[in-house]
């Protein structure tokens, strides 16, 4: 089987052993994913850069120790999570993140990085463009914790019950929070409809 | 949660991976070399760490369930031997304690290992000899001789054939015995040993049943040999029948050392002896007229030995018979 069709769990686990290839594999599959997940949060890009780091240096130096007993992304997403929260708490910054406080003043602007989607028509790459950015936003906007649940599932795509368990939440708690913040998605959403 | 809510969220997830699809970042190309750079060295580092065999993989592994299909089956088997082979060692115990009794063989042992001479003059001091004297002599000149079966006869129909073109000519007296033969000559197949000694008619018993004394003096057989197939024995008149129609002497005579009558009859009236001439077992005869079996006895449809061997041609036995009073 060649390694694009290895699953994740078998690609740690061959990496584990040695084999380079299969990190290679295994983080180009979930390269943006991780990424989008930490910006999101840190609202960052050299923040997220860091943190991106350290993450996945912290997935390869674990592979010597690594037991497939659940998911890999539960794993990683995990790891994503706590490593965030340690940046976060060291740089003092755990009540800023709910207000939302610190723009990307470094990177580029959302809707300078949101692609076009060629095959429409302009008005509609305009609007395609438009609702993009206008997602995006709302869900900058979302608490600290109900976004980090949310994009969790959006971008790990992760259980409730895998969320609760990456980041040491009550499951009723997760799933208070996930539908909190897609009734506050819906809500500005609609609003800036 | 309704499906209509259930319906929406999913609508909402779709539309923010959209959105999330078209957002163009990514991690700076530093990152991701330093990421990679970093992956290749752990890699080397546990690549040399492998050990090369950590494990032998052409064995299954400890989850893996073929393993238990395997260790099962073998157990398996093994309970089931252990069943079928435990019985016949608690017997065995059993019944060499019960065969400890008959502890007088083993005293008379130097008189079955004595000359013929001899043997008179040592056998008022032994056990008395059952029922010796009702054999007959046929013919004066004849010496008669003495034949007692030691071992269990378990060989061929042929087998018994060539015993018995042995035993149809008598021994002269000064000949050595069967026993030292056999003694003698240990590639000669042993379970059948035979003591002849010239018998007088007025002579007093002259040595106990050669089985025990053989037994006791260490001879081709075995003590060991005799156990086990004591206790392979349930001492029942069928099991003496049994062993008479199969020509088991060696089964017949422990059978009629621990007690089991010679003349035990069956549904038909048949005696053991009539079973073994019947079937041609000329050792069994032998053994069975030995020990006082009557040849005379007559089954329910007033057959005697003699005339079934005589109807089925069996010349030997029928001299053996006759030797020994038949008519």
């Amino acid at each position: 089987m060649s390694l694009s069709q290895e699953s994740d769990e078998n690609l740690m686990t061959r990496f584990g052993r040695g084999e380079a290839a299969a990190f290679e594999f295994l983080y180009r599959r979930h390269e943006l994913r991780v990424f989008r997940y930490l910006q999101r949060n840190v609202k960052n890009e050299a923040s997220a850069n860091d943190l991106m780091q350290e993450v996945w240096f912290a997935v390869a130096r674990g592979a010597a120790n690594y037991q497939p007993t659940a998911k890999f992304t539960t794993w990683l997403f995990t790891i994503a999570h706590n490593r965030m929260v340690d940046m976060i708490r060291l740089n003092h910054r755990l009540q800023s993140l709910d207000a939302g406080e610190e723009a990307d003043t470094e990177g580029s602007s959302l809707l300078d990085r949101l692609a076009v989607e060629e095959k429409l028509e302009p008005l509609a790459q305009v609007q395609s463009q438009d609702e993009a950015a206008a997602i995006l936003n709302a869900v900058s906007q979302l608490p600290a914790e109900q976004r980090s649940a949310f994009l969790l599932q959006a971008e790990g795509e992760l259980s409730v019950e895998e969320i609760a368990a990456a980041t040491g939440s009550n499951f009723e708690t997760v799933k208070s929070r996930l539908r909190y913040a897609r009734a506050k998605l819906r809500q500005l959403l609609w609003e800036h409809a | 949660m309704t499906p209509k809510d259930n319906a929406q969220d999913d609508e909402l997830l779709a539309r923010y991976r959209r959105a999330s699809d078209t957002d163009a970042a990514a991690p700076s190309e530093s990152v991701r070399s330093a990421i990679l750079a970093e992956s290749r060295r752990v890699a080397a580092e546990l690549a040399r760490k492998a050990p090369q065999h950590p494990f032998d993989v052409s064995r299954p592994a400890a989850n893996d369930a073929r393993w238990k299909i395997t260790a099962f089956g073998t157990l398996g088997a093994a309970l089931l031997a252990a069943l079928l082979i435990a019985p016949r060692f608690w017997e065995s115990e059993r019944v060499s304690q019960l065969s400890e009794a008959p502890a007088a063989a083993p005293e008379a042992a130097p008189a079955a290992k004595t000359a013929p001479a001899d043997a008179a003059a040592l056998a008022p001091a032994t056990v008395p000899r059952p029922k010796m004297e009702s054999i007959a002599p046929s013919s004066p000149s004849e010496p008669l001789q003495e034949v007692v079966v030691t071992q269990a006869d378990r060989k061929t129909s042929k087998a018994s054939a060539e015993e018995s073109r042995q035993y149809s000519a008598p021994a002269p007296s000064n000949s050595p015995s069967v026993v030292q033969n056999y003694a003698q000559a240990p590639s000669t197949p042993p379970p059948v040993a035979t003591s002849s000694a010239p018998l007088a008619a007025s002579s007093p018993p002259a040595a106990p049943p050669a089985y025990s004394a053989r037994s006791a003096e260490g001879g081709v057989l075995s003590m060991n040999a005799d156990r086990t197939a004591r206790a392979r024995l349930v001492p029942t008149p069928s099991s003496l029948q049994s062993a008479a129609g199969l020509g088991d002497a060696r089964r017949a005579a422990v059978l009629l050392d621990q007690g089991v009558a010679v003349d035990a009859r069956d549904q038909d009236g048949r005696t053991p002896l009539m079973l073994a001439v019947v079937q041609g077992r000329l050792e069994v005869v032998r053994l069975l007229l030995a020990r006082g079996a009557d040849p005379n006895a007559a089954d329910n449809d007033g057959r005697t030995p003699l005339q079934q061997a005589r109807d089925r041609n069996l010349r030997d036995i029928a001299a053996l018979l006759e030797r020994a009073g038949a008519h």
